[in-house]
């Protein structure tokens, strides 16, 4: 199927006084149409950073896209003039913050806030059916609509991420990054979310990068997941694949034990000892050796090759050689 | 068994509102034992980290009581109380609005030690460091300032903080609810391990029943300030019976594809408002088990030993 979204050895860099960040390191990811892929991965890993760079929202002067490219559909995002982007942004793509607080304006009754998208991108809609729509996605996400007048601190965390939600998908976009989407929603409510974001993007057909540190949420919800460490994808395939737990990166394996889940009895997690390489000074091998218990002298010279190991399944560890034994 | 630590009978907080009085914690009767963890399972909104607090007196609780190894806690002047406070302490959910930015981790960890001075002066330093070294904190963290520590070794300054005073029993509001998983493994583990070494208590409030079933001994679950079950934990997972608890867990997310394709009872609806609620089931408008009789109240009934649930349609027999 034809690749909706194409990220090829994105380099991404923050540029702070002290020092330069390395957020994305050859970060390389397709998002087919109709397609929801799980984006796995820990803070740092550069999840955000991947779907700001996508809708072209790094943080000027600061955030800069060193090399690689982003297609969506046929448009090169990284040459796309600022008006291009801006019909692209909310319309075809569309981001859900993990932060709720920063995407919503204070000041502004929160029902306008979903109101001035529908300005945006369709200027023709009557006022009435502006007002119907804006209604109608509110009680989509669980908001009675005769909240819309309210201003986002009467709102709860929850409820504020639900609003912002209903930002995401009230012009129904065609590719939708949703960063942590049901992370601050209680399990019932996630439940639901997830249950009416499957809903519509069944409806209108779009994509998902659904970006989570959840494994639980990646293996109900998502076709294929990729598992982001340190910038670079480290893991990619669908979700029998990698679930399987058959043949798995060891950090994704790592990630495995650490869950406590509903059926295990063991008395202890197994943490991944130690914490993520500094983004500041990243090794010149594999991001993931210092706390890997397979590290040898190979993997700290050179950064390993994504090596396919089932068709469709990629894992970038020295481990899967060709030839090698593997684990 | 062990001695019960903490126990509350009947406690209540209402919070007066512009509209009538909220009612975030009714009617919460539990015990905690020495040694034991009290996982609190709810929802936000529900009210367990009022319960939390209303059991340390950070918010004074509006009726009820509270006792600490049988002592009542509640109407204590502030100096009668402070013995009770060193022995009673919080980890905070956000490690990073709970540690004031201005103070290195040495002062943030010797601050509850300079208040309560449970340790003479002269021993101050040694007994930082000794709590800072437990908790993964090396001495080469004494003058680090918090923005320069990620949530896992902020949550550890929180944690040290908490244990400096040696307390025998701690409120854990979400403690890792913040973190990565691979650092919230190291969390819980570290917290089991000083429950293993001192005895400790924990009452443990998070929305993570995979969290709870991990760390609890008992758990409660709590829907608008009210319990609807209260049992060992082996009996919760195995004989679940309220329907809120039911949807609860199947509403985890799990990574086991065989139960992808599970019975799933996605509730309708959300928490309704805690403002002066009617007297029946706080649960009824989204249960989909709700008959006439749910308007009434619903008291907790032991429906097997040690197994409480508030809804008569479990109970009966």
């Amino acid at each position: 199927m034809e690749n909706l979204l194409e990220i090829k050895d994105l380099n991404v860099i923050y540029k702070t006084d002290e020092a330069i960040v390395h957020a994305l390191n050859g970060f390389t990811l397709s998002v087919k149409k109709g397609e929801t892929l799980g984006l796995v991965g820990e803070t740092g890993a550069g999840k955000t950073t991947m779907c700001l760079s996508t809708l072209r929202l790094l943080p000027d002067q600061v955030g800069e896209v060193v090399s690689g490219s982003i297609k969506y559909r046929n448009i090169d995002i990284l040459k796309a003039s600022k008006k291009e982007m801006l019909k692209l942004r909310g319309a075809e793509i569309s981001m859900i913050f993990q932060d709720p607080m920063s995407g919503l304006n204070p000041v502004m009754r929160v029902g306008d806030q979903i109101k001035e998208v529908l300005n945006l991108h369709f200027p023709d809609m009557s006022p009435k059916d502006k007002d119907a729509r804006v209604d109608e996605v509110l009680t989509l996400v669980g908001i009675t609509p005769e909240r819309k007048d309210q201003f986002p601190h009467q709102f709860s965390g929850g409820m504020k991420q639900r609003v912002v939600i209903a930002m995401a998908l009230v012009a129904e976009p065609k590719l939708l990054l949703a960063d942590e989407p049901t992370t601050a929603l209680d399990v019932t409510i996630q439940a639901q979310i997830l249950a009416l974001m499957r809903e519509l993007k069944e409806k209108f057909d779009s994509a998902m990068v659904l970006v989570t540190h959840d494994l639980g949420i990646v293996a109900e919800f998502c076709e294929s997941v990729a598992v982001a460490y340190a910038g670079e994808i480290v893991e990619s395939g669908t979700i029998e694949q990698v679930f399987a737990r058959d043949k798995n990166h060891p950090y994704t394996k790592g990630l495995f034990n650490c869950i406590p889940d509903l059926t295990s009895t063991a008395p202890r997690l197994t943490p991944i000892p130690g914490y993520m390489a500094n983004p500041r000074d990243l090794p010149k091998g594999c991001k993931f050796a210092n706390r890997c218990a397979h590290c040898t002298e190979k993997c700290m010279a050179a950064v390993p090759e994504m090596q396919e190991v089932a068709p469709g399944h990629f894992i970038k560890c020295n481990l899967f050689e060709k030839g090698a034994s593997g684990q | 068994m062990s001695n019960v630590l903490v126990e509350t009978k009947n406690l209540k907080k209402y919070f007066p509102h512009r509209l009538g009085m909220v009612h975030a914690v009714d009617d919460v009767s539990l015990t905690i034992r020495e040694g034991e963890t009290l996982g609190v399972v709810g929802e936000s909104g529900c009210g367990k980290s009022t319960l939390g607090r209303a059991i340390l007196r950070l918010h004074e609780p509006t009726s009820g009581d509270v006792l600490y190894d049988g002592k009542s806690i509640i109407g204590l002047k502030s100096r009668e109380f402070r013995p009770f406070q060193t022995k009673m302490q919080m980890v905070f959910q956000d490690p990073y609005s709970s540690l004031d930015p201005r103070m290195s981790v040495f002062d943030l960890v010797a601050d509850p030690l300079r208040i309560c001075k449970t340790v003479p002066k002269a021993q101050l330093p040694e007994k930082v460091s000794e709590t800072m070294e437990l908790c993964g904190l090396p001495a080469t963290y004494n003058n680090v300032y918090p923005h320069e520590m990620d949530g896992g070794r902020r949550q550890r300054v929180g944690l040290a903080r908490a244990l400096v005073l040696d307390p025998k029993f701690i409120v854990c509001d979400e403690p890792v609810s913040a973190l990565d998983v691979s650092i919230q493994a190291q969390i819980l583990n570290l917290l089991m391990d000083m429950q293993e070494q001192r005895k400790l208590a924990y009452m443990f409030i998070t929305h993570d029943l995979c969290v709870v079933r991990h760390i609890s001994n008992d758990i409660m679950v709590m829907y608008m300030g009210q319990v609807v079950e209260y049992a060992k934990k082996e009996e919760i997972f195995a004989h679940q019976a309220h329907p809120y608890t039911k949807a609860l867990l199947s509403a985890i997310p799990t990574t086991d594809l065989s139960r992808r394709n599970r019975e799933r009872h996605v509730l309708k609806g959300e928490v309704s408002n805690p403002i002066n609620p009617k007297p029946g089931c706080r649960f009824a408008p989204r249960c989909p088990y709700a008959t006439a009789k749910c308007s009434e109240p619903q008291p907790l009934v032991e429906i097997a030993p040690n197994h409480f649930v508030a809804c008569h349609e479990c109970s009966k027999g």
